[in-house]
């Protein structure tokens, strides 16, 4: 399955059922991201104590609806549309990033995650292109927290390149590796029949 | 008004992407304006397919408009392939838009918006229609649905299940259709919510007179509704005669030689019902009331080696009970001092109104739910090796091995990647060999005919096989007593027999059955005891509720709820819980009322200077708020600005209390952020202390202490500005004020809706896991599975959600009309220069004290 898929004439308009599942990929996205930040709060700083920069392992569990929903819908911005999504939930919700802050966060890390299918023409779905979706997400959040939350550590000293390479380990795993494999898992179910994605898993 | 229009098929057909058969194919068919068909066929033979086609959903715009036979498809965007054609009134229907107007089953996936006036006014709104227009579409629509006077902010989450198919009736009605299509509209809904659409259904044909094709397995009370019933059979290559019957797997019926679908009988339902050539059974259907032949009655059914006591009494070895029970959730009584006990063998029917709590105590008695007060018992023979007699203080696998819950929807059940592991997963759980549990699996998919898919996805079963699945797998682990929630909901008659059957057989392994139900035929092909839940002040609508007399109750069925049985059989006179077993005296449960009819506008923020904001200004505020604070970062410029926003919100009402409540999350991740920067920021002047990378020095101190002050200062407001924003008036004022493409806009606002609805799901995972003994793990190492169950869930509930949507007339390239008006006033510009005054004061006051540091500084 993780052959490269070249699509010779890729349809780019947006039906209502891209729109739909893309929302619905952003909103389940930010419940799972609202049970994780409870979930990571405990380990986080301990982590930190431990070796600085090391909870960036963490990050990639908030970047993960931008590459899912790209890979799925298949649609130009639908990295960005989903995890604009997530993020206009989690404001309306209020969390630990700030409200609507949230917002410019998830555009941050949508922008980023699309432009790997972009580079690529919206022609190559398989599983190195959603490892580079997955790794520009991180940076965009790695980059975001230094232009944010920690303004005052220096991006290129040893805490910032540690947190850089731990965000994006982990943009690659869980939001590159695992997302590839559980966009093939939701294929198998025949919930994606009406998206050539999953038409392509089905078939294959 | 008269406004009806014809439906024409032309050698019509459809095949799905990713089937190797056309579901419907060759169709031809005209139905003039005014008939109201009622359309049958086995499951699977494509009636859904008929109706989305016939509602403009299938196929692409610039398919081929040329009356064309089979062979000439074309592909579309969903990768089905479309031949032929269908005409509304002369014109392919996918350019009338708006002409026809369908209703879909489950009518939680309808719901578009949060309220229910919103709902309504979708369709025209798509359609364009201005907006003075549109209200008054609205209210005419409810008037003709019966729900005249009904509060058009009231949540579309707090109505019943009959109500929000009846909304949804209205929001179809208001697109003012010529033709009505009515896709299964009552299989989701009690007895009380059937007659509620039906009766909403015949005020709207004799207003409107117009044109309506109905799929339904259950015709009974809509036959005096229906003057034609169209009867659909396949015709394969190498028959001359039509195949009628399905065979084997339901949605995938055999399409071997499959040539063409054909009507196979066309009349009155007078000609249709009477016609003895017709095997209503295979076909799955239900025969109404009035026309039933004696082999169309639904008896007490018997199997194969059942022991010959009373289903309703068992054995009389008791092995659950409830002792002075009450139940609720989250700690609040809805029904309180049940007392019931439920014994081997013996088959038990939770009954009573939808939101009555049926649910609940059945969760309750399945150890998935805390009691509020008393206790639920197992016997000991029933707690024998576990931890103590109350199932809620099991643990997951003691659970799984004594009490079984099978839910309502099979999908919050699935738990592996086929159907074999799937069987599997109890057994295993609770300690069985691998080699056991296999031939165990096996020997329960056998006995439940599921063998030919041990190795296929359980998400690709049919429904009925779903169903099977379920209960299968709730078995493995051989409970003593097995919970199924709403069995049969929404199965054709077929699958119901199978699934009655089912049920039936496994009194001889002397498992205690406790079904939640609507369904009174369930109840008496069973035998079962009845258990009522009554709302208070309410009478009941199986047994007249204690103290009535019987015969009131028969009489009074047109307040009450006359279902099919009751009403029209000819054992109307008796009620039918004493038909059954009339010495068995049913148990009715006080419930507390089910749900109150007014209903305040909603307040969307605890400041009303800030409710009457608009919402996208309230949105650009807490940026400006934010941003010009993010240029330096010291601990003057964040102390005024915090400062400054503590004596705002504290004048526009907000306690300090308040303010911390509604921020908690700011002020767990400031300490967070600043203690990273006190260890690892930029350092200079003294050296506090060292040790590895860690380095506190005098300047990591201060940013420190600015870093987590500035998180508090743009967060806090961050917050509060947005904090409570409905999210359809956000919406609107994205669409309106900041001109963005309608169709994310409201695609997206429709995604959010299914946020509670996902809780709600995600409550239900958790609750099956706990209950196929998988509720032990590790938090982590569950949270994986459950995740993906959610997604699959979710990619579904928002598939169903875009036909819904497109249904309604969304998606189209056209102009669309809105609805409401997001309202810009003069307080919102002034709400927005005061936002951008709190950073500049602050700003300026850094650069005064010397404090100021651009971006924190080298």
């Amino acid at each position: 399955m993780s052959t490269a898929t070249t699509n010779a004439q890729p349809n780019l308009k947006w039906r209502v059922v891209d729109i739909a599942v893309a929302s619905v990929i952003g909103v389940a996205s930010a419940f799972i991201y609202w049970l994780v930040a409870i979930l990571t709060y405990g380990p986080w700083e301990a982590m930190d104590l431990l070796v600085p920069g090391l909870p960036g392992l963490f990050n990639g569990l908030w970047l993960f609806a931008g590459p899912l929903a790209a890979i799925i819908v298949r649609k130009p911005g639908a990295a960005i549309y989903a995890e604009v999504i997530a993020g206009v939930l989690e404001a309306l919700m209020g969390n630990m990033w700030g409200g609507a802050a949230t917002f410019l966060i998830a555009l941050v890390q949508g922008v980023l995650a699309e432009v790997a299918f972009l580079a690529f023409a919206y022609r190559k779905w398989n599983l190195p292109v959603t490892i580079l979706s997955g790794a520009l997400a991180g940076v965009g959040c790695w980059g975001y927290s230094f232009f944010t939350n920690l303004q005052a550590i220096d991006l290129g000293g040893s805490y910032g390149v540690m947190y850089l390479a731990t965000t994006v380990i982990s943009g690659i795993v869980f939001a590159g590796v695992l997302m590839w494999y559980l966009y093939v898992a939701i294929a198998k179910t025949g919930a994606l029949d009406k998206f050539a994605s999953g038409r392509e898993v089905r078939n294959a | 008004m008269e406004d009806n229009a014809s439906l024409t098929f032309e050698g019509w057909g459809y095949r799905h992407a990713s089937r190797k058969h056309f579901a419907v194919r060759d169709l031809t068919l005209e139905i003039k304006p005014g008939q109201r068909v009622l359309l049958l066929g086995a499951s699977g033979i494509g009636k859904s397919t008929i109706l989305e086609g016939a509602a403009g959903l299938l196929g692409s715009d610039d398919a081929n408009d040329g009356a064309s036979g089979a062979g000439t498809g074309s592909e579309d965007s969903d990768g089905g392939v479309t031949e032929g054609r269908i005409l509304v009134d002369g014109v392919p229907v996918r350019k009338a838009r708006g002409r026809v107007g369908l209703v879909l089953q489950d009518p939680d996936a309808q719901a578009v918006f949060q309220r229910l006036g919103d709902n309504v006014a979708f369709g025209p709104e798509n359609l364009n229609v201005p907006r003075e227009e549109i209200w008054r579409r609205v209210r005419e629509s409810l008037d003709a649905v019966g729900m005249k006077g009904v509060q058009l902010h009231r949540s579309t989450m707090h109505v019943s299940g009959g109500q929000q198919q009846r909304i949804a009736l209205a929001g179809a009605l208001a697109m003012r259709p010529g033709v009505l299509l009515l896709d299964e509209p009552t299989a989701n809904l009690d007895p009380d919510g059937v007659d509620q659409i039906v009766d909403a259904v015949g005020q709207v044909l004799a207003s409107h007179h117009s044109t309506m094709v109905l799929v339904e397995h259950r015709a009974g009370p809509w036959i005096d509704l229906i003057d034609r019933v169209v009867v659909l059979g396949l015709q394969s290559s190498e028959q001359t005669a039509a195949r009628v019957n399905g065979t084997g797997r339901e949605g995938d019926i055999d399409r071997s030689g499959f040539r063409r679908t054909v009507v196979v009988a066309d009349g009155t339902p007078d000609q249709i019902f009477r016609d003895p050539s017709i095997d209503f059974a295979a076909l799955g259907i239900w025969v109404p009331e009035r026309y039933r032949r004696p082999e169309d009655e639904i008896r007490r059914i018997h199997t194969p080696g059942e022991p010959d006591t009373d289903p309703a009494l068992g054995t009389g070895e008791t092995l659950l009970s409830c002792r002075d029970l009450a139940i609720g959730r989250g700690g609040k009584a809805i029904a309180e001092h049940i007392n019931l006990d439920f014994s081997a063998g013996q088959i038990t029917a939770l009954v009573g109104a939808n939101g009555a709590g049926k649910s609940t105590l059945s969760l309750t008695l399945a150890g998935l739910l805390e009691p509020v007060a008393g206790a639920v018992e197992a016997s000991p023979a029933l707690a024998a090796g576990a931890q103590g007699g109350s199932p809620f203080a099991w643990k997951s696998t003691e659970l799984a091995s004594r009490i079984s819950y099978v839910f309502q929807n099979p999908e919050h059940q699935f738990a592996k990647g086929s159907v074999l592991e799937e069987v599997m997963v109890a057994p295993l759980r609770c300690g069985m060999s691998p080699q056991k549990a296999e031939s165990r699996a096996r020997e329960l998919l056998k006995r439940f005919s599921l063998s030919q898919y041990a190795n296929a996805n359980p998400y690709t079963l049919s429904g009925g096989e779903k169903r099977r699945l379920t209960v299968a797998s709730a078995l493995a682990a051989a409970p003593r007593v097995l919970l199924l929630d709403e069995p049969t909901f929404g199965q054709d008659r077929r699958t119901w027999m199978q699934i009655v059957t089912l049920i039936n057989t496994l009194r001889a392994d002397g498992v205690s059955i406790i079904v939640v139900t609507h369904d009174r035929e369930l109840v008496t092909a069973l035998g079962a005891r009845l258990v009522e839940l009554v709302p208070e002040r309410a009478r009941g609508e199986w047994q007249g509720g204690g103290d009535e007399d019987p015969a009131s109750v028969s009489g009074a069925s047109s307040a009450a709820s006359d279902s099919s049985v009751a009403a029209t059989s000819p054992a109307a006179a008796v009620p039918p819980a004493a038909a059954v077993s009339p010495t068995i005296p049913a148990s009715v449960v006080r419930v507390s009322e089910v749900n109150a009819r007014t209903e305040p506008p909603k307040a969307s923020s605890r400041s009303p200077l800030l409710a009457s904001l608009n919402p996208v200004h309230r949105l650009i505020g807490a940026f400006v708020i934010s941003i010009p604070l993010l240029f330096s970062l010291d601990w003057v410029s964040a102390t005024v600005a915090v400062a400054i926003e503590a004596v705002l919100l504290m004048g526009i009402g907000f306690t300090p209390w308040r303010i911390v409540r509604s921020t908690w999350p700011i002020w767990v991740g400031a300490p967070t952020s600043a203690l990273a920067v006190l260890l690892y920021g930029k350092s200079g002047g003294d050296t506090w202390w060292q040790w590895g990378l860690m380095h506190v020095t005098d300047r990591s101190a201060e940013l420190a202490v600015a870093t987590a002050v500035r998180i508090v200062a743009i967060g806090v407001p961050a917050i509060i500005t947005v904090l409570g924003i409905d999210a359809t008036d956000l919406a609107d004022a994205f669409s309106q004020i900041l001109h963005l493409p309608d169709r994310f806009v409201y695609g997206g606002l429709a995604g959010l809706r299914l946020f509670s609805v996902l809780q709600d799901d995600w409550a239900a995972l958790t609750a099956s896991r706990r209950s196929r003994g998988l509720g032990d793990e590790n938090k982590f190492k569950a949270f994986g599975p459950q995740a993906f169950a959610l997604l699959v869930l979710s990619v579904r509930r928002s598939t169903t959600l875009a036909t819904a949507m497109e249904a309604r007339g969304f998606g189209g390239t056209g102009p669309r009309s809105h609805a409401r008006v997001s309202e810009v006033h003069a307080r919102d510009k002034a709400f927005i220069a005061l936002c951008l005054a709190i950073p500049t004061v602050a700003l300026i006051a850094a650069g005064f004290a010397g404090t100021f540091s651009f971006m924190g500084g080298a």
